[in-house]
This record gives C-alpha cells, structure tokens and sequence, in this order.
C-alpha cells in the first residue's frame, strides 16, 4: 500500500505523491508569507506605514503610496524571501547529504568566498559599497570548488572536505580581518556592515540574479531532492536501489553552493538560515521525508520577518543578519533542549 | 623520547624570541642584558617590556590553546571542535566590545578582566544548557556551543553597529595579537591556566577510558558526564585566558592537536603533552615571524598561523587516512 | 533470471580478496555462500552488488553484464540487503517499503498502480501489513528484518542478494527469516543468493552450498553432498561430526568440543 502519510495523485501514466502533512505545512507557510510581506512592506519610514501601506499594495492609495511600497519596500522583501528560500534549500540539501544537522553550505566556504569576492570589487572600485552582484556567487563557488578540489573530493563521510573548509574558512577570515583594519574605517565599516547580512537598499536589480537562479535552480533540486531521500538509508541500500551515492552527493552540493552563493550575493552571508530553516521545516513536516519545499518556503518566511522585526524599532535599521543571529541561536536551544536530538 | 624532545626546541624558541626583534638590539646585547652584565635603558626597555611579556605570552597562550584544543577534541570526539566551540571566543568577542561600546575601555586590565569574565560566563551558560534534561553528550555540547556563539556573535554586531567608534577598535582587537601584553598581565592570568593544567593532568586517564566509549568507561569506573564537564572547564578557563591576553586566536586550537595527533597518534597522556608543546612553540614562532616579517610592522599572528597552518592542516588531513578520535558519533 | 559470476577477483588496497571465483545460480534455488571470518564471501557479494569494483571477472544477470548497465536499471534486475541496514529515523513500514519501488519510479512516476500493487503484495506475503503504520524504529529485531526483506520484495527483482539475514537475530527469528527467503525463492521463482554466517542454517535451507576459504571456492554443490567433517575442518579448523537430521535428513553440523580440555584428567 503506499505510504499512509501520503496522497497519490495520477493522471494517466504519471503520478505524483504528495505528503499531506508538508503540503499543508507548506501551504500555511505561504499563507504566513503573504501576511508577513503585507507587514513588512507597512513598516518604514514617513507617511506610507501601516495599513496606508497594505492599501497601496492591494492597488489604492496615491501613486506616490504606491510608488514607495512597490519601488522601495515590495523589491526589497522580494529580494529578501527570494534569499532566504535559496538558503534554506541549500542548508536542507548540505543538511541531507552530510547527515549532519549543522552542516551549511559555509562549511565548504562559501560564506568566506563571497566575502572575498566583494571585497575584491569594493576595494577595486571607487564609489561601490554593496559590491557587483555576481561578485558574491562568483567568490563563492570559487571557494566551494577549491575546497573539495584540495580535499580530494567528497568522500562518504565528507571528513575531510570540512576540514579543509574550516581552514579554507580561517585563513580568509584571517584575510579579511587584515584587509579591513587596513581601510579607511568607513569602508571597512560598510564591508563589514555587508558581512553581517544586510538587506538595506536591495531593489529589482539584486532580486533578479536570485529569483532567475531559483527558477532554474529549484527544478534541478527537486531530482536532487528525491535520491537524498533514498541516500539517508546509507550508502549500501542506496547503492542496491539504484542511486550511486557519491554521483548525487557531489550533485546536491553543487546545486547547494550554487544557491547559497547567489543568496549571499543579495544579502550577504545570512549564515543562520540555511542551517534553522531545515531542521524547522524537518519539525513542521515530519521526519518521514526530506523537506525541501517546506525548507524553502521556511528560509524566505525567517528572512522576511527579521527583516521586518529589524526595521521595526525604532529609526536605525537593524541588519538581518543582526536579527537572525539573535533569534537562530535562541532558536537552535530550543531545538536543542525540547527535542529528541537524536545522535 | 618524544615527549622530552619539545622542550628543548621550546627553549631555543623562547631565546629566539628574546635575542631576535626589532628595536635594534641585537643577540649580542640582548644576551648580555639577560646575563645582568649591561646596564642599557633602551636594551632594557625593549627585553624586559616588549619581547619577555611577549615570550611569556606566547607560551601561555600557545601551550593553553594547544592543551585546550587536544581536550575539546577528545571530549567531544569531534575532529572539527575548535576552541571556539564552547562558546568561549563569541562570549569574550561579546564582553571585549560591550566594554569598548558601553565603557569606552580600550585595552589594559579592565580589558582583560571582561574578556575572561565573558568566556567564563558564556561557557558556563553553554555547559548549563547542554547538561539541562539530559547529559552532556558531545552531540548537545556542540550544538549549545554553536547555538550560544552565534547569539553571542549577533550581539556584538548589534552593538557595533550603534557604535562606529567601537567597531574601529573592534578591528584591531579581533586580529589577535600579543603587542600590548605586559608581564603582569601574564602573571595575572597564570594561577588561571596552572589550574587547568591541573584538571587537565588530573582527566588523563578517565579520558583515556573515555576513548572507548561512554559505556566501556563506565564498566571501568569512570563518569562520562562529569569528565566531559570537567574537561569543559579546563577547556574555558585556557581559552579564556587566552582570548584575554591576545584576543581571539582560533586556529591554533585546532592546528595543535592535529600536528600532535600525527606524532603519537591517539594516545591521550602523550596527545596533552605534545599538543601543549607544541602550540607554545607555534605560537613563539609565529610571534617571532609577525615580529620580523614586514620590519618595523607587525603582521598580525592569526594571519601567519592560518597562512602557514592551514596548509599544514590541509596536507595533514589528506595524507592520514585513518584519523579517529575514538568510537562513537562525530557531532 | 540466471546469475553468473565468471572469474572474479577482487581486493582493498594491494590485497587480494576474492581470487578466480565462479558462481553460479538459478531460479527457484536458494545458494547459500559460506566461509570463515575473512574469506572473501561478503566482497564477493558486494562484487556482484556493484558496491565493489572487482579487479577483474564477470557479473551477469540473464546474460547481460552488470557493469556494463545504469545502476538504475541494474536495481531493476538485481536487490541487495546488506548487514546491518539503516533506516532513516521516523519512518514507517509503508515508507521504508515504499522505498524498494525508488528503481521502477521516476520524477512524474512517483506512486503508479504496480507499485501500489508491489508494496500491497510484498507486506502481505512477508507478513507485516498490520504493522504498516508503526514505525521501523520501534519493532524488534525480528520484525525489523521483515520489513527490509518487505523492502526487498517490493523492489520486485528476479535476483535477491542477502548479506547475513539473520545474524542479530535469535533462532525463532532466524527459522523464520530463513523460511520465508526460501519461499520466496520458490513461489516466486527468484534466484536467491545469501551470505550466512552460520552453516547448520545454510546446509538447512540453501539447495546450494559454496564454501570459500581464502578468496577461493573450496567447495561447492548441495548441501549433503558437499558438506563433511573433511570441509569443515579445512574451512574452519574444527573438528565436527556431520549427522542427519530427523525429517528431511539434511545434515547437521555438530562440532566436537576441544580435545584438551577433556582429556586433561587423561595426562599423564
């Protein structure tokens, strides 16, 4: 019979299984995605706040209402969710594939290659502050690609490979910190500010990169998605089903630092994400299977609201970064201290 | 034989990093000011204030973070765990700049005092949180340590972004440096590190056991929970202690262990010992290199431990197949 | 479908393991392989499982080689339950056999009529469909193997590969394991091959018996004729007495106690 937990939808020869629980869950989760865009876009400053704000969204309001909802606040929640949804499939698929609950797409560098990447581009040119967007993703999955190049590739325990991101990790930072006490402080400063993970002034232009990889990127996931779930039985009974284990490892990793580089060109390293968004979702849809879509949804859901709860005290912007910092780690006790953490 | 053939290399390094430095003093003078035979201000000067409190700092800090990281591995049978696990480098990070953003401090005792007052704490709140509801297995160690220094970490960053001033001391602070270190704050935080060194000595054997498995230790006598909260402790009071003298420098923690793991294999005694000796000498050798590399600058020492270091470590792994801590889960 | 295995040779590192070894085996029959700690039978099993590669020498399952196909189609034709498997936390019997169609699905073919019907049949024929919903994590020993041989089932492949079925398991599921692999040879015409450690069940239940010592077959045939205290003694270094069993007279392994021990009051 199948999976009890399941629904089977067909329709000829083809057929998709559909989990009733992570589509429910997913389907709450846009819902709250919806509601939490319409908040953030009514939090700022000047006239347009509040339900002035939700108005002019729905369409109403004067054309100037309108104009700063949808040039200045909807572009930057876009950016925003379109970055954390990135995140958070990237932190499920390293999760999955390195069967290990703290395993982010950082561990193979990418944070610190991105870093890298912009400080290239701030440095290299005169009035830049954010750094060109492909500056990231580039920086990223250069460090990613060097890391398992040194490493030897994979592995099954994927051992060697987070050593080596690890130094890799401390030798840039190490960089980094020397290249930033060198600056004038106010460069260093805005660099730094980048680091931390910022989404202060993201329009349509650094939305775009993320949302056209995501297209492109969630459709490659899903196949990924599907052979991780038969990859958690262990490499042998993966093996006898059909799936070569190392082949759809490297795989997810790769799709994984591909979408961890382009959402660390948005916002910067938004590290927190990709490693609470998984293991929500794992809590919210069940255990039974790999939760990829709810993972993403779950990433744009946290991105949005720390984004919005970070502009909402007081008239200093407090960067996402900041927020999703402050609230992961209390976050991951939690997970911590109520769950069956199993070893 | 090997566990006396560190120290002979670690005196040549120590007088290495006395005879040898800027301030153009020389071997020669240096030696003859050490002897009592020169009565030289400047020599004086540049010995007794700026390359001793040096020396004497890079062995603490070098041999407590070696120390350190060789237990934090064996403890938590984790090949990744790194002194800032515990949440000791993020809660001293935090303390260091609270001071610098709400006090205006700006090095010097109080400096040193909130950097250990806030590893201390931050560990002990990591340790409290791991133990709560169930024991301190090494999987929940380091998720509280990762959870606790990442709140930590957002902290600072919230205080610095209120405080431009702040974050331009901030800069320098976290390059981890010995410059600045007087001798007396060396022998302020020495009682701190014997006391470790002790505990450390003390948890030899139960660790040993502890290698083999939580089970197999306690057939033979021992408690895992409290020699994993025992070693916690040493482990924060040597990383704090370090982290107060010069700022976070995490990788030594982690080289150490490894470079003395490929000496002795997984032995533990000898793993404590030689990791010991051997990061203080690193350490001294790393001092001395920042101190000669772009004369009359200094290169930061965290720059030099991961430039050199990390290829070490690099090479390390790949060239040892079988590297294991013991049975059991890696977190 | 037929399993042949035509010289093989296999290693770890410089290390020979399996040296120049045939195999052989039908549908409808059990093979049991069976050797000392060491001898090669597990590699030789994973050879033919495609998670090891062999040095040199053939797998082929009706005449196509195993090597030479996707491992998507090779899972088609071929199952393997290895020793000690591992299922993911929190999942059901019905998810864990669910599992076993991954080879015949596809990403728009997720849950088709035949692997309703596979998953269905295979829960009933091994026995666990009251035990559907309950987790895997929470069933004993015995009912845990069942499901994987449920797994195994659904996977719906001519050839099954069992590496040590039984050995956690205590006799009454052993007996129970064991006969319900063989019936599965029978009534469903697959061709089973099992590594086992224990030669009293593999003489019991296997039509054929390889006995590998060293890399090499030292023997191979139906039980009663292959096994005496002769093979025994070379495989293992024990002296045994091989008797018949009441019923269908298959022999009985019994092995002799230490000699030493029981003369000692003889010394002297």
């Amino acid at each position: 019979m199948r999976p009890p937990d399941s629904l089977a939808l067909r329709l000829g020869s083809r057929s998709v299984l559909l989990p009733k629980r992570a589509t429910v869950v997913a389907l709450s989760i846009v819902v709250l995605l919806l509601l939490a865009t319409a908040a953030s876009v009514a939090v700022g400053n000047g006239r347009t706040v509040g339900w002035r704000a939700v108005e002019a969204l729905l369409g109403g309001q004067s054309p100037f209402a309108r104009r700063t909802v949808f040039d200045y606040r909807l572009p930057r929640v876009i950016a925003g969710a379109a970055a954390g949804a990135a995140l958070g499939l990237a932190g499920c698929l390293t999760q999955t594939l390195a069967r290990n609950r703290l395993a982010t797409p950082d561990l193979v560098g990418v944070g610190d290659g991105a870093t890298v990447g912009v400080l290239v581009t701030v440095l290299g040119s005169a009035t830049a502050s954010i750094g060109a967007w492909w500056a990231g993703p580039l920086g990223a999955v250069g460090a990613a690609v060097l890391v398992v190049a040194v490493a030897g590739g994979l592995g099954t325990a994927g051992y060697r490979v987070l050593v080596v991101g690890l130094a890799l990790s401390v030798t840039i930072d190490a960089f980094t910190d020397l290249v930033l006490a060198r600056q004038p402080v106010d460069v260093a400063r805005s660099v730094w500010g980048w680091t931390i993970g910022n989404l202060n002034a993201r329009g349509y232009p650094n939305a775009w990169p993320v949302m056209l990889g995501l297209a492109v990127l969630i459709p490659l996931a899903l196949p990924a998605s599907r052979k991780l779930n038969v990859l958690r039985f262990g490499d042998d009974t993966a093996a006898a089903l059909g799936v070569v284990p190392a082949r759809w490892r490297l795989y997810a990793l790769a799709v994984a630092v591909g979408l961890a580089g382009l959402a660390v060109g948005v916002g910067g390293p938004l590290a927190f994400v990709a490693m609470a968004a998984p293991i929500l979702a794992t809590r919210l849809a069940g255990a039974a299977r790999v939760p990829v879509v709810t993972a993403a949804l779950t990433g744009a859901l946290l991105v949005v609201c720390a984004d919005t709860l970070g502009r909402a005290f007081g008239p200093v912007e407090v960067p996402v970064g900041v927020l999703a910092s402050l609230l992961g780690g209390p976050f991951l006790l939690w997970v911590l201290l109520s769950g069956k953490d199993s070893s | 034989m090997l566990a006396v053939l560190p120290v002979p290399l670690l005196i040549t390094g120590c007088l290495a990093s006395l005879l040898i430095g800027g301030g153009d003093v020389g071997p020669g003078a240096a030696v003859n000011h050490l002897l009592g035979g020169l009565d030289d201000a400047h020599v004086a000067m540049v010995v007794d204030t700026l390359r001793l409190p040096r020396t004497l700092a890079a062995l603490v800090v070098g041999g407590g973070l070696g120390l350190a990281g060789a237990l934090l591995q064996s403890v938590t049978r984790n090949p990744l765990a790194e002194t800032g696990l515990l949440g000791v480098n993020a809660g001293a990070a935090l303390a260091v700049v609270a001071g610098i953003a709400l006090l205006s401090l700006d090095g010097g005792t109080a400096q040193l005092v909130l950097a250990l007052g806030g590893a201390l704490a931050a560990s002990t709140l990591v340790l409290v949180i791991a133990a709560f509801k169930g024991g301190t297995s090494p999987l929940r160690l380091v998720l509280a340590g990762a959870a606790l220094s990442a709140t930590f970490r957002g902290a600072t960053a919230y205080l610095l972004t209120r405080d431009s001033a702040g974050y331009d001391r901030y800069r320098f602070w976290v390059l981890g440096s010995l410059s600045g270190v007087t001798t007396r704050m060396v022998v302020q935080v020495l009682p701190i590190v014997v006391l470790a060194a002790v505990i450390a000595a003390a948890l030899v054997r139960p660790m040993s056991a502890l290698s083999l498995g939580d089970d197999v230790a306690a057939g033979l006598g021992h408690r895992p929970g409290r020699v994993r909260v025992a070693a916690a402790v040493a482990v924060t009071l040597l990383t704090g202690a370090s982290v107060a003298l010069a700022g976070p420098v995490a990788f030594l923690g982690l080289l150490a262990p490894y470079l003395a793991r490929a000496v002795v294999g997984p032995r533990t005694g000898a793993l404590l010992w030689l990791s010991t000796m051997g990061g203080g000498l690193v350490m001294i050798l790393a001092d001395l290199g920042s101190r000669l590399i772009v004369r009359p600058y200094e290169a930061p020492v965290s720059i030099l431990l991961a430039v050199v270091g990390g290829p070490v470590l690099i090479w390390l792994v790949r060239s040892n197949r079988t590297m294991t801590l013991g049975p059991g889960t890696a977190a | 479908m037929r399993l042949l295995v035509e010289g093989l040779h296999a290693g770890y590192g410089g290390r020979e393991v399996v040296s120049a070894v045939d195999l052989v085996a039908e549908p409808g029959s059990v093979t049991a392989i069976v050797g000392p700690n060491g001898c090669g039978k597990s590699t030789l099993l994973r050879c033919v499982a495609r998670l090891h590669t062999p040095a040199a020498g053939r797998v082929t399952v009706d005449g196509a080689d195993v090597w030479r196909r996707a491992p998507r189609h090779v899972a088609r034709d071929l199952a393997l339950l290895p020793q000690s498997p591992t299922a993911p936390e929190a999942i059901t019997v019905a998810g864990l056999v669910a599992h076993g169609r991954h080879p015949h699905q596809g990403l728009f073919r997720q849950w088709s009529r035949e692997d309703e019907a596979a998953a269905r049949e295979a829960l009933a024929a091994t026995g666990v469909a009251e035990l559907a919903g309950r987790r895997v994590d929470r069933l004993s020993g015995g009912q845990r193997q069942r499901c994987w041989l449920a797994m195994i089932l659904a996977q719906d492949t001519p050839v099954v590969l069992l590496d040590e079925p039984t050995s956690a398991l205590d006799l009454g599921h052993q007996v129970e394991v064991l006969s319900l692999i063989r019936k599965i040879a029978r009534k469903r015409n697959r061709t089973v091959v099992m590594v086992v450690h224990d030669l009293a069940a593999a003489a019991r239940y296997a039509d054929r018996l390889i006995a590998m010592r060293d890399g090499r077959v030292a023997a191979e045939g139906a039980p009663a004729d292959v096994l005496t205290s002769g093979l025994v003694k070379r495989l293992y270094g024990v002296e045994a007495d091989i008797l018949s069993a009441p019923g269908d007279g298959s022999p009985v392994v019994v092995a002799r106690p230490d000699v030493d021990a029981t003369t000692s009051s003889l010394s002297n």
